[in-house]
């Protein structure tokens, strides 16, 4: 007998595919471009930031989001997706066990992931050579990151062992993380009475990003607690999804719709009612967009969780403001423990209005091609731009809300500083290529940067939405996942850009100095914040344009699988036989026949 | 004046489906290889092939899913490529899978497609309800797919076919996974649908059916058209006479000793206690058959003629080869 034979399975599978070896050289390459690039940052400043800190730093941070978004790109919908597609079944009709299954779907979304992890490890270990780095820091930094790794596909595999719909598999799962992350530090903050000084790690022991931010170059004596014990939580969603798997893989949708009184079915869909009236304003306009609108539960959601962060971020704008205005003296850690999570909170949403806008232009695809419905849609007089216009349309109804509630929260948190400054002159010190510059400014000094930098975020947040619209449309088109579509449309839209103009925005303010700009730092982040902006928003409409232009072209191709595919007109096609002349009966008058 | 010019010679009428050449390749692998059919109005034409001869190629080509790589393929008068809107108003598809959001109800489901062919709203109501009667499934209009039978399934595909009233319907393997009530249902409704007019292709594997339910047939293998016209020419041409069985009490080997002797039997031979009789001549009276027997004294207790039947058909002119 073979123990784990679906992993066997997979490891053979892995180590005859081309792609495993091309997905590390890959992530070495990624991982060695931008040890170059920062070296040179690093050389740029003379010396004043040490480069194998500075290199290991920014490739530790990249590694570990890498590793804790894992579970939510690669195994969220993993076993939720067999299920839909009722193969998980097939599987326990064989004498296979609920772990055999686990592990082996675990080891076939992340062998890569872990393999592209390894690759970029000595990269990392460059940092070393280049110094200010030890060597426990090195080892303690890959263990958490491996850990890391280990637990965010763990805990995906749990949320999908319980889940069957793919949006809400990665909505559980991303809120899983978000709290652990950040939610149970904030935890022992609370029981700190909001003191820094009074914290304790009693809930953040569990939490990969405590951990991970504490393992630097001192002693963390908590390390060998922590570490095992999210190993151990590791290892228990693991087993817990072995457990709950055999549990939940029927099919019990039929029976449930049939049985009973379908308050989920309400939930989503509206009373019979709403339905109704829905489909009277909607259908004979675009029934394409009552199809994209049909389902209620996500716009439902994304407003409640929007109301909910606009009226507690207003409150704290409003607050803060008033405050700032008698005496900041006042503010208590509560309040300022207040003040920083309801921030936390908006970015929060902005980062999950990317995700969900992502997820739900590709879903719509994906979903339509696996159950057949485009094949049917493209044999009636729908055309394919019809149904991306109506499912554009479906974003935009779902999601303009929630945009114009981050727009105007981005905006009044603006305003909000830049009042406060004008109120407490600062005194500001730029250290650049060696060049110290001390600015003694009243706050209305920097208006100007704050201006520029929320027209700047404004302008570039909405056209990253846009473009996650549209290139997460394409991506669903092309793409038979709806994990992979969206992994693709965040990494490609957001993530790699955003790595890329990172590094330009450096690189531009370095090129600034020999020009004499440095005068003025104003200036000097200024302009370099608005070249990166512009560099962003062509990288947006480059983004929006190409998906727009392929979804024109090539949307009937993809679904038919037509890849290339060219029709070679041969002429006009030859007339039909023709029919013997018909003998008219005699007496009848010839014009009868033309009838 | 008109009593001087010729009586007009009227236009024969357009088939409903014309292929000329009709080719499709995937790659290097040819699915349709110059595959020229036609399919007259009012017909119920079975469409036979083993699985990857193409049936479902052709039928995806006529129902402008998929473009053909050469030749040409009209229906009702309009090309699948140059006039393809024009052919979606007029047909009606049914793929060999049931493409359903399970969460949506029967009659909004319907409503749905209603409005993709942009039936007016107020027309809407009345045709969901008139194809839901036509198939059967009035009382499941607030019923979710989802909570269907497969059997339901099917029918509440066929009515979404028939919502816009097409001339021409393609149905590909409609009665595949069918328990035999359902599927006799099926055949039942659509010999009501040809009886209304409409021009039905249908693929299955299901000969049996076929060879009572259709008119005309097309045997397609490798891509390429075997044979196509009326189910009974198809047997006529392959069969090479008539058979009858026969059963007798006793002395079955003196039977078949007296019938070798006669002129009109090319063949004799027992079966497992019965005895095969090939005729010469398939049109051949077989009456002398039992006249021989029970003038020599022997008790006949059976007689049947073997009707050649589509599937021995299919297996002999098809050698199950696919691309």
């Amino acid at each position: 007998m073979t123990f784990l034979p679906i992993v066997e399975r997979e490891l053979r599978v892995a180590a005859r595919s081309r792609f495993t070896f091309w997905s590390r050289l890959a992530a070495a390459a990624f991982a060695l471009v931008i040890f170059i690039a920062l070296q040179f940052i690093a050389q740029a400043t003379r010396g004043a930031i040490g480069a194998g800190q500075l290199e290991f730093a920014i490739l530790k941070w990249l590694a570990f989001a890498y590793a804790y978004a894992a579970g939510l790109f690669l195994t969220a919908d993993s076993l939720s997706e067999e299920k839909r597609e009722g193969t998980l079944g097939l599987l326990f009709l064989t004498d296979l066990r609920g772990y055999d299954v686990v592990f082996g779907k675990l080891l076939t979304q992340s062998l890569r992931a872990f393999y592209a992890l390894l690759a970029a490890f000595p990269i990392m270990g460059l940092a070393l050579l280049a110094g200010g780095v030890t060597g426990g820091e090195f080892w303690r930094a890959m263990l958490v990151i491996c850990n890391t790794l280990f637990f965010s596909l763990s805990l995906g595999m749990l949320v999908s062992s319980i889940s069957r719909d793919s949006t809400k598999a990665l909505n559980g799962t991303l809120l899983l993380l978000v709290v652990i992350v950040g939610g149970l530090p904030l935890a022992d903050l609370a029981l700190a009475g909001f003191e820094y000084r009074k914290f304790e790690a009693v809930f953040s022991d569990a939490s990969p990003g405590y951990l991970f931010s504490n393992a630097g170059g001192y002693r963390f004596s908590g390390f060998w607690i922590c570490l095992p014990l999210q190993n151990a939580l590791a290892w228990a969603f693991l087993v817990l999804a072995s457990v709950l798997t055999p549990r939940s893989w029927q099919d019990k949708a039929a029976a449930s719709i049939a049985s009973r009184p379908r308050l989920s079915h309400r939930w989503r869909f509206g009373g019979p009612r709403a339905r109704v009236a829905l489909r009277q304003r909607l259908l004979a306009k675009d029934p394409m967009l009552w199809l994209s609108l049909r389902d209620r539960w996500l716009p439902r959601l994304v407003w409640t969780l929007t109301v909910i962060v606009l009226l507690i971020r207003a409150s704290s704008l409003a607050f803060s403001f008033v405050v700032y205005s008698a005496d900041a003296s006042v503010l208590s850690p509560v309040l300022q423990a207040f003040l920083q999570l309801t921030t936390a909170l908006e970015w929060l949403l902005r980062l999950a209005l990317y995700l969900w806008i992502a997820s739900q232009a590709s879903r719509f695809f994906v979903d339509a091609i696996r159950n057949g419905a485009l094949e049917l849609l493209l044999v009636t007089p729908v055309n394919p731009w019809q149904i991306v216009r109506a499912q554009w349309a479906a974003l935009w109804r779902t999601f303009w809300f929630p945009v114009i509630c981050v727009v105007l929260l981005q905006l009044a948190g603006t305003a909000a500083t830049v009042l406060q400054m004008k109120s407490y002159p600062v005194t500001s010190t730029v250290t650049m290529g060696g060049k110290t510059t001390t600015t003694r400014s009243a706050g209305f000094d920097l208006s100007v940067y704050q201006v520029t930098s929320v027209s700047v975020g404004v302008l570039t947040f909405v056209a990253g939405l846009a473009a996650a619209a549209w290139f997460g449309m394409w991506m669903g088109l092309t793409n038979r996942k709806a994990s992979v579509a969206l992994l693709k449309t965040i990494c490609y839209v957001f993530v790699l850009p955003w790595i890329g103009l990172m590094f330009a925005r450096v690189f531009i303010m370095f090129a600034l100095i020999p020009a004499g700009i440095a005068g003025s730092p104003t200036v000097m982040l200024v302009v370099p914040m608005l070249i990166v902006g512009v560099l962003n928003l062509g990288k947006d409409c480059f983004f929006i344009w190409w998906a727009h232009l392929s979804l024109r072209v090539h949307f009937r191709e993809k679904v038919t699988g037509d890849k290339g595919h060219r029709y070679r007109p041969s002429g006009s096609m030859p007339p039909p036989p023709a029919a013997p002349p018909v003998i008219l009966p005699p007496g009848l008058p010839p014009a009868a026949n033309a009838i | 004046m008109n009593s001087a010019a010729p009586p007009p010679i009227s236009a024969p009428p357009l088939p409903a489906v014309r292929t000329v050449g009709l080719t499709r390749a995937y790659g290097p692998m040819l699915a349709l290889n110059a595959l020229d059919l036609t399919v007259n109005r009012g017909d119920l034409f079975g469409f036979i092939g083993s699985n990857g001869a193409g049936k479902t190629t052709t039928l995806r080509i006529l129902a402008t899913f998929l473009a053909p790589t050469s030749g040409q393929a009209s229906v009702l008068g309009h090309d699948v490529v140059r006039d393809a809107d024009a052919v979606r108003h007029v047909i009606g598809y049914m793929p060999d899978f049931f493409g359903v959001y399970k969460d949506m109800e029967v009659t909004e489901y319907l409503d749905f497609f209603g409005a993709c062919y942009k039936i007016p709203t107020a027309q809407r109501e009345k045709t969901v309800n008139d194809v839901l009667e036509l198939v059967g499934l009035s009382e499941k209009k607030g019923a979710l797919i989802g909570a269907l039978s497969r059997g339901m399934q099917q029918r509440l595909g066929l009515a979404r076919v028939l919502i816009h009233d097409p001339q021409l319907l393609l149905l590909d393997e409609p009665a595949s996974g069918l328990d035999p009530r359902a599927r006799i249902e099926m055949m039942a409704i659509l010999q009501e649908l040809q009886r209304l007019g409409k021009t039905i292709i249908i693929s299955s594997h299901i000969l049996s059916e076929l060879q009572t339910l259709c008119n005309r047939v097309a045997i397609i293998e490798k891509g390429q058209l075997i044979y196509a016209g009326p189910v009974q020419g198809v047997r006529d041409q392959m069969s090479s006479g008539l058979v009858v069985w026969v059963r007798v009490a006793a002395e079955t080997d003196r039977a078949v000793e007296l019938l070798k002797a006669r002129p009109e039997v090319a063949e004799v031979a027992p079966v497992d206690g019965r005895i095969k009789v090939q005729l010469v001549d398939h049109d051949t009276d077989h009456s002398f058959v039992a006249d021989t027997l029970v003038r020599a004294g022997l008790k006949l207790t059976g007689l049947q003629e073997d009707e050649l039947g589509l599937e021995e058909v299919f297996l002999r002119v098809t050698r199950g080869e696919t691309q």
